[in-house]
């Protein structure tokens, strides 16, 4: 693999670059997107310094917010509101949904926003325009990592030294299986609909004002503060229609063995965000030709 | 041998008014205006074509010219007149509406100097990042670090970020970065000299060492001495059109014939 993409670069550092009016529908010269993967590195890179560059606690903020909200959360929704957590413990329950969720608004959010954010860069030079967004995707990723390390610590903290270890019932093969596929999917569909809102966003900027509403919206529309039990069996469409709710629910539910949904709604949860990968990419790809005349 | 550079009836079209569609309000009050003056079935029909003259403005129309290995073409025209249009285009910014251009080899486009560079991150690690923007792998990067910060002349704040440097450091550092590209083929838009005196004698100089290097250049610039000493051959281009290519003497006194009538009128 690597001797072939070493030919392949090695090739096209002298090729031949053709330049013309040619639009076709769905175009990405993922050689040149490789060719460029130290830019991603960079910008990430970049993202990390210049947010905590100046600041005291640095990083440990990733693991503060989530920490702080979770005590608010559990504060207010399941002390006063009476909310359920499954049985387990509150703590633990409202990290696992946070994580996730995390990790989605704050890639989809940037995500949405980065050819006007960018715009400057864009204006004057040339790179694949898929490294920034993919740029957001990965250093959000490094951050659900931090918080995700905090949330292996808890669950081992509860399992094995308090007396709700044995209601949590950690399943190994679930976690091993269905984890991965629980953050693809948030991946793809934090990049898919950013991508998908980034090129409608140069257009029109309306959408840039409807983001911060819709994340509250989807918040709540999403299982964080409550289990997805408690969504009513004849409302039960609604989680095809948000693949974060089966995403977070099987990961929920491989660390803590919380009753989980039918798995035909994991496996459309998949497809949904593959699709909105599809998507997103094509209309990316769409305008990222002519938004430069248009911004 | 077969051109560097081929550029082949390259025209760009620009739509006047369809830019500022930035509102819903907007949009539908182009809509029902055209709907009121052509009537429903010819606004529908118009849609598709959407060919209003007065709304159209090409910025390029039709040029072509080739560039050899080697050379340095400058290129020259009045402000408007679709030489950094041209420049976009060859560094693949923006796309023609017709036309197209074949580039035989590794490119980048220097547009300004500093593209990227981030307040927060100290002189070395905007380095990395210009570099990368430009087109660089972090390997290349590495093996001409120290030329790059002897050149700038800024040692010994590297590892200072560099909303601390003066604006003359912040230049010379990235006209550092710019001047040690090694594609072959290089688009450059008036980045030619920055900092002070004794640093812009020095950015010429380098730039002459670039040129000497055998490298492919095209150059745009208003400063005409710069182009006599760097540019072989000039094209030029009065409104997106190519009007004559040649040496840079004469094509420098058919510019500056046709100045000040432009300008008187």
């Amino acid at each position: 693999m690597r001797a072939y993409l070493k030919k392949v670069y090695a090739s096209r550092l002298n090729s031949t670059t053709v330049i013309d009016a040619n639009r076709k529908w769905f175009k990405v010269d993922w050689v040149e997107l490789w060719q460029f993967r130290d830019l991603i590195y960079l910008f990430v890179q970049k993202e990390f310094i210049a947010r905590y560059r100046q600041t005291l606690l640095g990083p440990l903020w990733n693991v503060l917010q989530p920490l702080i909200m979770s005590g608010v959360l559990t504060v207010i929704f399941a002390r006063l509101g009476g909310l359920s957590t499954d049985g387990v413990p509150h703590v633990l329950f409202y990290l696992s949904g946070l994580a996730t969720w995390g990790y989605f608004s704050t890639a989809f959010v940037q995500t949405s926003d980065i050819l006007v954010s960018s715009a400057y860069i864009l204006r004057k030079v040339y790179f694949p325009r898929l490294v920034m967004p993919l740029s957001v995707v990965f250093s959000k990723a490094i951050i659900f990592f931090i918080q995700f390390s905090v949330f292996l610590a808890l669950l081992a903290y509860y399992k094995f030294f308090t007396g709700a270890g044995e209601v949590i019932h950690p399943n190994f093969l679930k976690i091993i299986f269905l984890t991965p596929v629980c953050l693809g999917i948030t991946a793809l569909l934090s990049l898919g609909m950013g991508l998908g809102f980034a090129a409608i966003t140069v257009k029109y900027r309306d959408l840039h004002h409807v983001m911060n509403f819709f994340i509250q919206l989807w918040f709540y529309g999403t299982p964080i503060v409550y289990p997805v039990t408690k969504i009513p069996e004849k409302y039960r469409w609604v989680v095809f229609l948000n693949p974060l709710i089966p995403a977070i629910d099987q990961f929920r539910s491989a660390f803590l063995g919380t009753p989980s949904l039918d798995p035909i709604y994991f496996l459309s949860a998949f497809a949904i965000a593959v699709g909105t990968v599809l998507v997103g990419v094509l209309l990316f790809t769409r305008i990222e030709r002519e938004f430069v005349d248009v911004i | 041998m077969k051109p560097i550079i081929e550029i082949q009836n390259i025209s760009k079209k620009y739509r006047l008014g369809m830019i500022g569609n930035n509102s819903l309000r907007e949009l539908l009050n182009t809509c029902s205006k055209n709907v009121r003056e052509k009537g429903v079935l010819e606004f529908l029909k118009s849609l598709g074509t959407d060919e209003d003259p007065k709304k159209i403005l090409w910025a390029l129309k039709d040029v072509s010219f080739t560039v050899d290995p080697g050379e340095i073409v400058g290129l020259i025209g009045r402000n408007g007149c679709g030489k950094s249009t041209l420049l976009k285009i060859l560094s693949r910014i923006t796309f023609p509406t017709e036309g197209r251009a074949v580039i035989r080899g590794r490119s980048s486009a220097l547009l300004e100097v500093g593209t990227g560079f981030h307040a927060e991150l100290s002189g070395r690690e905007n380095i990395f990042l210009n570099g990368a923007i430009l087109g660089m792998r972090r390997r290349e990067i590495e093996k001409k670090l120290d030329a790059i910060v002897h050149f700038s002349e800024v040692e010994k704040f590297i590892d200072t970020p560099i909303k601390h440097y003066s604006s003359g450091m912040y230049v010379r550092l990235a006209f550092s970065v710019a001047a040690h590209l090694d594609q072959p083929v290089l688009f450059v838009d008036e980045v030619l000299a920055v900092g002070d005196a004794k640093f812009q004698a020095k950015c010429i100089e380098k730039m002459r060492s670039v040129a000497d290097s055998g490298r492919t250049i095209i150059f745009v610039s208003h400063d005409e001495k710069a182009i006599r000493t760097l540019c072989g051959r000039c094209v030029y281009l009065r409104n997106g059109k190519v009007v004559a290519s040649g040496a840079t003497p004469e094509m420098l006194s058919l510019y500056n014939a046709e100045k000040p009538l432009e300008s008187a009128a």
